[in-house]
């Protein structure tokens, strides 16, 4: 289920509002800032790899019944494995919601704003969409 | 906090933390120095320079990933310069294609450096791209024939207590920042380093590109020493080019008109 709004109301709330994380792309290139959504669904891969961390999720629209895999951009390693994090943090399985920013090219692909288990807690935080840099739309 | 960190007990708890601490703060371990920490004499090698070796935290340079860091229209453009940045496209970044960020974009990550150093040489070691640069202490002229390199021939010496690092030979297919400044073929890069405490480290850097830029661009900041997280070494590995999938989704920025 994609709730496009509730991620953009929830993201004026403190605890939920991460850390600019570096990307060796520009943001800008790749994602909306202004497409904010969040969805539920279950872990089915984690890619621990450079220059970013990975997750793909089966979300199931409540609505159909169908369910499509979504892949979520995450932080790099190094900054993961500083904060705590590691491989085995997150497994497939594991039910999370996922606050993201939409890929421009529409497929089913977002970079992870924050990511939480059902009993709250938070896993591989963070987003490089806050970051000053690569924005592309600054010339102005 | 307790981190033999595999089970959620910690991470939950750093989570939590984290939600809470600023941007600036969360490059780890750039704490910065207690005065009394950092009030001994500046740390010296048997010949009597500055000892820059060790482990530093680059956060300080990081600027957001843009050298004009909000003032735009303050970056002392030429025409050209200004040209340049109004053609550029974010979904050519050349890291984004994990190209090496050149200079002085190498120092923009926040991944730490080792500096090593002896009497003829100085050493950096990047984590980012895992990286090094050599700097040769000895020679006062830059080779003729290096030319279109991503980190240039470099020179240093020292200036009193700072060294000074002077870059030429860099190829025009690096972009000075993520937010997609450019420069030419003929960019030097200056970069001053200077050990001001057992604890802290001036570095200042100088873009001199009058193609470019009408005069030098500088950006300065403090370095801190960076300690190891529990469990892992003081410099990790980042490969960039082990599973860029982002690649096949970047799409361009240009204002369509």
């Amino acid at each position: 289920m994609t709730k496009t709004n509730l991620a953009a109301a929830l993201l004026g709330v403190g605890l939920l509002v991460s850390a600019p994380v570096f990307g060796h792309h520009s943001f800008a290139a790749e994602y909306d800032r202004s497409k904010q959504f969040e969805v539920k669904g279950t872990v089915t891969k984690v890619e621990w790899m450079n220059p970013h961390a990975y997750i793909y999720v089966d979300v199931k629209d409540e609505s159909s019944g169908k369910v499509a895999n979504w892949a979520f951009e995450l932080g790099n390693l190094s900054t993961l494995m500083r904060q705590g994090w590691r491989k085995d943090s997150l497994k497939p399985g594991d039910v999370v919601t996922v606050q993201a920013y939409r890929s421009k090219d529409g497929s089913n692909l977002g970079n992870g704003r924050s990511v939480v288990l059902a009993d709250g807690r938070k896993v591989f935080a963070g987003s490089q969409a806050e970051e000053g840099g690569g924005r592309g739309d600054d010339r102005n | 906090m307790t981190i033999s960190i595999h089970g959620f007990a910690v991470i939950a708890t750093a989570a939590v933390l984290y939600a809470y601490i600023p941007a600036a703060a969360q490059t780890p371990p750039a704490k910065a120095p207690s005065p009394a920490a950092n009030s001994g004499a500046v740390p010296r090698t048997p010949d009597g320079q500055p000892d820059l070796s060790g482990f530093w935290s680059m956060a300080a340079l990081r600027y957001g990933g843009n050298l004009a860091m909000g003032k735009e229209s303050e970056v002392p453009y030429t025409d050209p310069g200004r040209q340049a940045y109004k053609d550029h496209d974010a979904k050519d970044d050349p890291t984004g294609l994990c190209q090496p960020p050149g200079m002085p974009r190498m120092l923009h990550s926040p991944f730490p450096m080792m500096v090593m150093q002896d009497k003829n040489h100085v050493a950096f070691l990047y984590e980012y791209m895992r990286i090094w640069r050599l700097i040769d202490l000895n020679r006062t002229q830059h080779y003729p024939d290096v030319e279109d390199t991503f980190f240039g021939d470099s020179i240093g010496k020292w200036e009193g207590d700072t060294l000074v690092i002077d870059t030429v030979g860099l190829n025009d297919r690096t972009w000075l920042d993520t937010a997609g400044h450019q420069h030419s073929a003929d960019m030097r890069v200056v970069e001053r380093i200077t050990r001001t405490g057992p604890e802290s480290m001036d570095y200042e850097v100088t873009v001199i590109d009058p193609k470019m830029y009408a005069k030098p661009w500088i950006h300065k900041g403090t370095l801190k020493p960076q300690k190891a997280t529990k469990g892992l070494p003081e410099l990790l590995e980042y490969f960039c080019t082990d599973h860029n999938i982002d690649v096949g989704h970047l799409v361009s920025t240009k204002p369509t008109k």
